[in-house]
């Protein structure tokens, strides 16, 4: 958490120093000086409200103005504070300006009688309640700022998670490859170019597709389709080893979730043998969770893992992440000669 | 013109047959899955120009080609692929012919009619850009070609201009310098003595004789290899940090 500037979209915190913040802390004081006046003054008393108004919106925009200052000041300091903290800091000196301020309020009314009568006979009960209703009215706001930053980032992230989904499900190598295969077969085998323009049109269907989730059933057929296009241009080299018999076909997972996986365990894996292997897919139903294991052997020097492979990778765990929050997740055992990849998911039925 | 076909797959070999037969003067003299049986397919047939697909086991093509512009009688290099974005950047960059797949028959011909040899500028170009370190090792003995993987390789033991490179099947001897074999393979050989890299995978322990000097045991390796008494104390530290 190092090396954060000062437009860091990671800080709660907005800038103070901007017009549109400093409106909003404006408003807010007005605000609160409007339920301070209302609170003391029933409607039918002839009392004079607004120049208690006025008075008590002066003595609170001096302060919310006061405290947009100290905080823009301070902006350069805070985000370099680590971000639980910088609320913490953001607190104390807000109570502070309200502190130092409503002493100095005192003070010169005090001596010089404007607004003597509003001021309670207690110096330190001036002080106090002030303090009382800043620590308030202050933790509203930055609850306030924080919640609408944390959900700013939400709607970014899923933005750019939908974006990256589309990006993990149509690879380019593979569309080209598969156009090349298809281009072969058209002359001598055009049974088996015409079968592979319908499955690659299941397949980009799929990952063009809307609805976000679909049962196991259908995802595994998905899944098949895709070996078979890849049979067709790999040969015997591909060797894929069902045992997903033993799963519940109407569980419900987010579209695209064991074909990108599979794609993975073809490209660093089966394509990279000269005499290709195995792929195993095995799944299990334990209780009420999924287990689901892609294992792929891997060439005897096999580079480390490029962006490509992380990509799908993060993309899946990220779906998954959304779907269910804390209750799915993704472990790679990364060994030297085979790689795989272990799913766990909530059983949960989907519409048939 | 003698063209050689190389490509993992075997329906991306069959089209390239298939166009070639509609291209005059095209005769498909040999067919390899990997670069590694090209370089072989290349010692018997010796063709005019290898269409090289790039992404392949064993060995990939811009290696292949690596191994191929050593030659003296270089064959022409046509790169194909389905996709590759960085090193087909780089092919623009440096003017190398290179064909996408699937391959149309008007641009195929049009690349053999101009293919030309690639040279090793190029290719050292090249390397800086898509740089990693080759998987293997190639000597030629006249019109013959000897290959080996780089991870079956004990020793590399320098003599005057040549390097010996000492393997699980044998020796051959090879014309590059220590010093540039060890900066491509850095993280897999170390350097012991003035002569000598090592591959650190291979070696069984560090021993010191009666007259204090150190020498390294190779696994597969009969003879020890001297260390030098300066580089002792790296070596002992790359050991014990289990390489």
């Amino acid at each position: 958490m190092n090396g954060e500037r000062a437009s860091d979209p990671d800080s709660f915190l907005p800038d103070f120093c901007s017009a549109p913040v400093v409106l909003v802390v404006v408003l807010m004081a007005e605000l609160t000086a409007f339920v301070l006046v209302i609170a003391r003054h029933l409607p039918d008393e002839g009392a004079p409200l607004w120049l208690d108004l006025a008075s008590i919106s002066l003595f609170l925009q001096w302060i919310a103005l006061s405290s947009a200052a100290v905080l823009c000041l301070a902006r350069k300091f805070l985000v370099r504070v680590p971000q639980r903290y910088a609320g913490g800091v953001c607190y104390v000196l807000l109570l502070a300006v309200t502190a130092i301020l409503s002493e100095l309020a005192y003070r010169i009314s005090d001596y010089s009688g404007i607004g003597n009568a509003l001021l309670p006979a207690s110096h330190a009960g001036f002080v106090i309640r002030n303090l009382i209703v800043c620590a308030i009215i202050s933790a509203l706001m930055l609850r306030y700022f924080y919640i609408q930053h944390q959900w700013k980032r939400n709607v970014q992230r899923e933005a750019s998670a939908r974006i990256e989904a589309l990006q993990a499900r149509i690879r380019p190598h593979f569309l080209f490859n598969s156009m090349n295969t298809i281009a072969a077969l058209i002359r001598g085998k055009p049974e088996l170019a015409e079968r592979a323009v319908e499955d690659l049109s299941d397949l980009f269907r799929a990952s063009l597709s809307e609805g976000a989730h679909v049962t196991l059933g259908e995802e595994l057929a998905l899944a098949r389709q895709y070996v078979e296009i890849e049979t067709l241009r790999l040969g015997e080299r591909l060797r894929v080893n069902w045992r997903v018999d033993a799963l519940p076909t109407d569980a419900r997972l987010p579209r695209l979730t064991l074909q990108p996986l599979l794609e993975n365990a073809i490209y660093h894996g089966i394509e990279m043998l000269d005499q290709g292997g195995v792929v195993d897919i095995e799944g299990e139903l334990d209780g009420d969770t999924l287990q689901l294991a892609i294992r792929n052997p891997l060439p005897p020097q096999h580079a480390p893992q490029r962006h490509g492979n992380r990509m799908a990778l993060d993309n899946v765990r990220q779906r998954l992440e959304l779907a269910w929050p804390g209750r799915a997740g993704i472990e790679i055992a990364d060994a030297p000669q085979s790689y795989c990849v272990r799913l766990r998911l909530p059983y949960e039925r989907g519409a048939p | 013109m003698n063209i050689v076909i190389v490509d993992d797959e075997a329906p991306a070999r069959t089209r390239l047959r298939e166009l070639l037969a509609d291209i005059p003067d095209c005769t498909v003299t040999g067919e390899a899955g990997n670069g590694r049986d090209a370089l072989t397919v290349w010692e018997r047939v010796q063709p005019d120009v290898m269409l090289l697909d790039i992404r392949m086991p064993v060995m990939d093509g811009l290696e292949t080609a690596r191994h191929l512009a050593a030659l003296d009688k270089p064959p022409a290099v046509i790169f194909t692929t389905a996709y590759d974005e960085f090193a087909v950047a780089a092919f623009d960059t440096h003017a190398i012919a290179y064909l996408l797949k699937p391959v149309r028959r008007e641009k195929l011909a049009e690349a053999l009619a101009h293919a030309g040899q690639l040279n090793r500028v190029q290719l050292a170009r090249l390397g800086t850009q898509t740089a990693q370190p080759r998987r293997h090792l190639c000597a030629r003995l006249g019109e013959r070609l000897q290959v080996v993987a780089v991870d079956q390789v004990q020793c590399f033991i320098a003599e005057q201009k040549y390097v010996n490179v000492y393997h699980s099947g044998g020796a051959l001897l090879i014309d590059e310098p220590l010093k540039e074999l060890e900066q491509e393979f850095a993280g897999r050989f170390l350097r012991v003595h003035r002569n000598a890299l090592v591959a650190l995978p291979y070696i069984e322990s560090l021993d010191k004789d009666g007259e204090g000097r150190f020498s390294l045991r190779l696994r597969g390796h009969s003879e020890p290899v001297e260390v030098s008494r300066r580089l002792v104390a790296e070596v002992r530290e790359r050991l014990r940090g289990g390489h």
